[in-house]
């Protein structure tokens, strides 16, 4: 549980749920899970550990499509040039600043300072605003883990924009 | 939004007060991208419980997108 005393955003579930129903499906409900997932420490010091970058902006390659409300991910290299396709934010910023919402540069120069130990070459981007989750359970997620495991990722860094 | 991420349940997340589109900073706020990136992996080597939500402390102070964002009258 979180006890954050001065978290302005409590109410906004129901804000977002109501909005939702109104403007696109009548008896959508967020998704819920019983449990927590098991936290598992790294087990690499945070100066040797190779970082994974997640995130849910909607970034892909710049002249491939993007993924949409298909709930897939995008497997964009961490160095390539970017585009952002979101309904649910304004992009123009991202578009001025990548590192707002996909902070590859930002964990390149992590590496470079010593402070972590490497950067996943390839990063993974879904469009967030999914509303049929189960999407991004059959379709994004397997690939995100499945990505993160081959790159040998010792801690990923879900970023939601 | 921690309200939401409670809902979900992840083995840990972190919680910054930041507008959607802007969650590690503003534009051209480099500092505040590394000083938001950098403590959310430090994070992940404190003790935590599963599920727990950490307050980074990090707050949008620019002006009132964040809070217009919450009343869904900006994107």
């Amino acid at each position: 549980m979180a006890h954050i005393a001065d978290d302005d955003s409590r109410g906004f579930a129901a804000v977002e749920r109501n909005h939702i129903r109104e403007k696109y499906l009548p008896d959508w409900e967020w998704m819920r899970y019983d449990a927590p997932t098991p936290h598992n420490p790294p087990l690499v010091p945070l100066d040797r550990a190779r970082i994974g970058l997640v995130d849910t902006c909607g970034a892909h390659v710049e002249g491939q499509p993007p993924v949409g409300a298909s709930g897939r991910a995008a497997m964009v290299p961490v160095d390539a040039a970017v585009a952002f396709s979101h309904p649910g934010y304004d992009v123009t910023r991202a578009e001025r600043d990548n590192d707002v919402v996909h902070p590859a540069h930002t964990l390149l120069q992590l590496a470079a300072d010593g402070v972590v130990g490497s950067v996943a070459p390839v990063t993974v981007s879904v469009m967030g605003g999914v509303l049929l989750g189960e999407r991004l359970l059959q379709r994004g997620v397997p690939a995100t883990v499945e990505s993160m495991l081959q790159q040998q990722v010792d801690l990923a860094l879900l970023v939601p924009a | 939004m921690p309200e939401i991420t409670e809902l979900v349940q992840p083995s840990l997340s972190c919680f910054v007060a930041m507008p959607f589109g802007l969650p590690l900073g503003d534009v051209g706020d480099g500092a505040a991208h590394s000083a938001i990136v950098r403590a959310a992996l430090e994070e992940a080597y404190r003790p935590h419980a599963a599920g727990d939500i950490a307050d980074l402390g990090f707050r949008w102070t620019e002006d009132d997108l964040r809070a217009r964002q919450l009343r869904k009258q900006a994107l």
